[in-house]
């Protein structure tokens, strides 16, 4: 059987001298469920999209060692997402297509057209993003005054409209839209700062 | 560039988003959103595209939760028609004109609700003439031979039950290839739609169904069983009858087939997973233990035990945080109850129940009592208090375990959850006893093998106290220590005190020798200091620290990320030069430290540099609008070239700086070096304000030939009509101009 993903973070905590014990928490966090997807979008079941998000974690976390002699010394984050991106995309073009049951609708769902290899990348992408909003609504809740949060989320999320949402919080509509537009301009920069386009310090 | 955020004004959007805004401008803004539609639709188009609202959107609710796969009541009709006609597709036509379709010979009568990878009808079997509930494989899954198998082997297993309180299966089979089960239809509601429209259930309620899917598990459990998705709504209360239906074995498996042991990732809600389910792992039957637990949690509170925005979230607090106390939330639970709920989640299966037919008794005998109390006490297990597992989230428990923990001199690192007055006697206990705690390892190693061990299984209350023994053993081995620190900032976030969680970022910001690992410390440490409110002592202590000595090294490395973040300080003049002020300081002091260490004298790295020249941007805002022009023109064109994403909107501003003290002439030269700068890569909305602008001042500086091609390039770039009939009225002007030059 795969070894848990407690096994990497062994992995991380032994072999990679403690080094971004806690970037890697939050990697690991966003890319499984990630490759998960890609993994069933290729008509894997659920149980073999597990493995192989597994296996490809594992070899991620093998090479993790490897970063300190990279001469270039890119920032651990980008590196990472180089590696794993790389390491996703070639299981799944070496496996052997299975049956694409429910596969193919999935995509169809997920992408709004039919799949094909060249959109693997792009699905990983859009996969990676969504993933990466989920991750970060958990990381920032706490940053915003419950009523702040409400009004990014019933609007935003829940789709009121800000006449209802405002109604809802007892905030003016001008108070709704200052809060979302708050609330988005953190998710916009913390999706910056996760995809390695913006360097890495973010104070809070 | 005066900033009126009484009407509208294509600046204040952007200063708004940069944070430049002061508070009465805000408020102004507020309330002119209040009334301008125009300007709410380009602050939403300036703070996001259109895809990334929608992507936000898409992924925070399709957050891996399924609908329930037995919703409540009667069939809807009417708010679930889309619903019913896509699964109507599956159904064979029916002769009776009342019914939806066929299946087999199950007169189809609704929908019942529809799941990850099935749909559950409510059908009638005219030979038997009674309701039956038909979950039904949706046929996309249905070509998949893994998957059918796996349909058939879940409906073997929970056939295989037979007891009262689990749902019984009447037959399974395929219809047009498509595998389908038959359930008796139970009238009534879930335990979930009670809670939901009732809230919290009454002692006597809570303990009956708690006995009642015990002994339902129990009887699973026999069969080798394990259910692995109790939760309210798989818990079926029947109609005018006191009895309780377990239902949905839709993720069962069997204990012996191992390569189905792993979870399917979030299939439904994850709210109610134990915390080795959370993390993946390997279960037994104890998991459905943790599981029945959380529901009782619900039933006797009202709300999950768990609650997070994101699926992610409830996960991560399974499996690393205690809930609130249920007393907290409903007084009138008992003790002895609340602690049986608190045995049933604990986080480590072994300090659970033994099995869920002990549990099924001794919620028994909790029923007889609270039935007639004088004649059946309470079980003796419950009366005593010398429980050995931590329970930590009783109130009064908590105390007892910290009294006894301290008048034992245990070492109280176990229990980092309590309530305030416990966790500090705790600490105290643990301060006393750090040396008797390090004696207990025979040296710092492996003192640091046990605490992996325990981190790695996820336990970090439990590695704290061995980390800290090996900060007490490892004298100067500087390198086990620093593992050590680093490995203590997880057990440290979770417990009520400050100043552990200080002492190892600070030791580790100090020591680590990769940059990388610095600053992400350095983040978490400031995230952390942000989430505790302890923003302005923070500022205090290292201001502190400068006054002592100006080259303290760390004090100058978190205050100049604290004054550019502006975490939690208001966007000012000071602040702005305070934090270039103690980056360039930074910068000097890294340079001496590569020096010292044989490294070659390097340049700024890019990002310090960007962050510079950023925090530089800012100061000539508030420069800006400090109406300073001199000083903004100088410092805009200073930074301009330092950043190429920027470059080109720099230069226009300190062209519009230069336009505003009368200096025409290097205007114009700022202007037409903005016009050749590298094009600034932001979303069209912004495109249209900076072309908008440079079409302007071309204007203004007699240069309306100029003007044409940016003010075109602007009503391109936006949508919004306000905006383009605004620029059109500018680009007529200019075109008149142009003519009669």
């Amino acid at each position: 059987m795969a070894a848990a993903p407690e096994t990497q973070v062994s992995l991380i905590l032994r072999l990679a001298d403690s080094r971004d014990a806690a970037a890697w928490d939050e990697f690991v966090a966003i890319y499984r469920p990630v490759i998960v997807r890609l993994a069933r979008a290729h008509g894997l079941q659920q149980f073999d999209a597990d493995d192989l998000a597994q296996q490809v974690l594992l070899s991620v976390a093998r090479r993790v060692p490897d970063w300190e002699a990279d001469p270039q010394r890119a920032r651990f984050r980008t590196w990472l997402g180089r590696v794993v991106r790389n390491a996703a995309l070639n299981a799944l073009t070496r496996r052997k297509p299975d049956r694409a049951a429910g596969g193919t609708s999935v995509l169809i769902l997920i992408n709004g057209k039919a799949a094909t290899d060249c959109d693997d990348e792009e699905l990983l992408e859009l996969e990676w993003r969504r993933q990466a909003f989920r991750w970060i609504a958990d990381q920032i809740r706490d940053e915003f005054q419950p009523q702040t949060w409400e009004a990014f989320w019933l609007t935003a999320v829940d789709g009121l409209s800000a006449a209802e949402a405002a109604k809802q919080t007892g905030k003016s509509i001008g108070a709704v839209y200052v809060a979302r537009s708050r609330i988005m301009a953190r998710f916009q920069q913390q999706v910056r700062t996760l995809s390695g386009e913006e360097a890495a310090e973010v104070a809070r | 560039m005066t900033t009126q955020t009484n009407r509208c004004s294509t600046a204040v959007v952007s200063q708004f988003l940069d944070g430049s805004l002061s508070r009465p401008e805000e408020a102004a803004f507020e309330s002119h959103l209040d009334q301008c539609e125009r300007c709410r639709e380009t602050l939403d188009q300036a703070v996001a595209s259109e895809r990334d609202w929608n992507e936000l959107r898409l992924s925070l609710t399709t957050d891996g939760l399924t609908p329930d796969s037995f919703p409540d009541g009667e069939p809807q009709s009417a708010s679930r028609s889309n619903d019913l006609n896509f699964f109507r597709r599956l159904l064979s036509p029916s002769d009776d004109p009342r019914m939806l379709g066929r299946i087999a010979t199950y007169e189809i009568a609704g929908l019942l609700g529809h799941g990850g990878m099935g749909v559950v009808f409510k059908g009638f079997d005219p030979a038997v003439n009674r309701s039956v509930a038909i979950k039904m494989m949706l046929p996309q899954f249905a070509n998949s031979g893994a998957a059918r198998q796996r349909f058939f082997r879940e409906a073997q297993a929970a056939g295989a039950v037979v007891h009262e309180h689990v749902i019984a299966i009447l037959c399974v089979s395929t219809w047009q290839e498509t595998p389908y089960l038959v359930m008796p239809y139970v009238r009534g509601i879930s335990l979930q739609k009670r809670i939901d429209d009732q809230g919290a259930l009454q002692l006597r309620e809570l303990l009956r169904i708690g006995m009642q899917v015990a002994s339902g598990l129990a009887a699973a459990h026999a069969q080798g069983l394990i259910h692995r998705d109790v939760k309210p709504a798989n818990i079926l209360m029947e109609e005018g009858v006191e009895r309780v239906v377990l239902t949905d074995f839709g993720l069962a498996r069997a204990v012996d087939d191992i390569r189905l042991t792993r979870t399917d990732t979030l299939v439904g809600t994850p709210q109610y997973m134990s915390p080795e389910q959370a993390r993946d792992e390997p279960l037994d039957f104890r998991s459905d233990l943790f599981s029945l637990g959380s529901v009782l949690y619900e039933a006797s509170t009202g709300r999950p035990a768990f609650q997070a925005v994101t699926s992610y979230g409830v996960l991560r607090k399974i499996n690393d945080l205690q809930p609130t106390p249920i007393q907290e939330l409903n007084p009138d639970i008992p003790d002895w109850f609340a602690l049986i709920i608190e045995r049933l989640m604990a986080k480590n299966p072994v300090d659970r129940f033994a099995s869920a037919s002990q549990v099924a008794k001794l919620l028994r005998q909790c029923l007889s009592h609270v039935e007639q109390p004088r004649l059946t006490p309470l079980p003796a297990s419950l009366v005593q208090a010398d429980h050995s597992p931590p329970f930590r989230f009783t109130r009064r428990f908590a105390m007892y375990t910290a009294l006894l923990t301290i008048s034992l001199g245990l070492a109280a690192a176990m229990m980092p959850g309590g309530t305030d007055d416990g966790g500090q006697a705790a600490s105290q206990a643990t301060t006393k006893n750090k040396n008797k705690a390090a004696k207990k390892y025979a040296s710092a190693q492996e003192a640091f093998q046990i605490g992996a061990a325990f981190y790695n299984s996820r336990n970090f209350a439990a590695a704290r106290e061995p980390f800290e023994a090996v900060i007490q053993l490892a004298k100067d081995d500087d390198a086990l220590k620093l593992k050590a620190y680093e490995a203590l900032l997880q057990p440290y976030r979770e417990i009520p005190e400050f100043e552990p969680f200080q002492t190892a970022a600070e030791y580790v910001i100090a020591n680590h020798k990769h940059d990388a690992s610095r600053s992400l410390t350095r983040r978490a440490y400031l995230s952390f200091a942000y989430n505790r409110g302890q923003m302005k002592n923070l500022v205090a202590r290292y201001e502190k620290q400068l006054k002592k000595d100006p080259n303290d090294w760390m004090a100058v490395y978190l205050l100049s990320e604290i004054y550019s973040r502006g975490a939690g300080l208001p966007p000012s003049v000071e602040h702005s030069k305070r934090a270039i002020e103690l980056l360039e300081h930074l910068a000097k002091l890294d340079a001496e430290r590569k020096k010292a260490e044989g490294k070659p004298e390097t340049e700024l790295s890019p990002a310090e540099a960007a962050k510079i020249s950023r925090e530089k941007g800012r100061l000539a805002m508030q420069y800006m609008r400090a109406k300073d022009y001199s000083k903004a023109a100088a410092l805009y064109e200073e930074i301009a070239p330092l950043d190429t994403t920027t470059h080109a909107w720099n230069l226009k501003e300190a062209a519009t700086a230069r336009l505003k003290l009368g200096d025409k002439e290097n205007a114009l030269r700022l202007a037409l070096a903005a016009e050749k700068a590298p094009a600034e890569a932001r979303n069209d909305q912004l495109t249209h304000f900076f072309e908008r602008h440079m079409g302007d001042m071309f204007l203004a500086l007699g240069k309306p030939k100029k003007a044409i091609p940016h003010y075109e390039i602007a009503i391109r770039k936006t949508t919004i009509d306000g905006y383009v009939k605004g620029t059109q009225a500018s680009l007529q002007e200019a075109i008149e101009k142009a003519k009669s030059e």
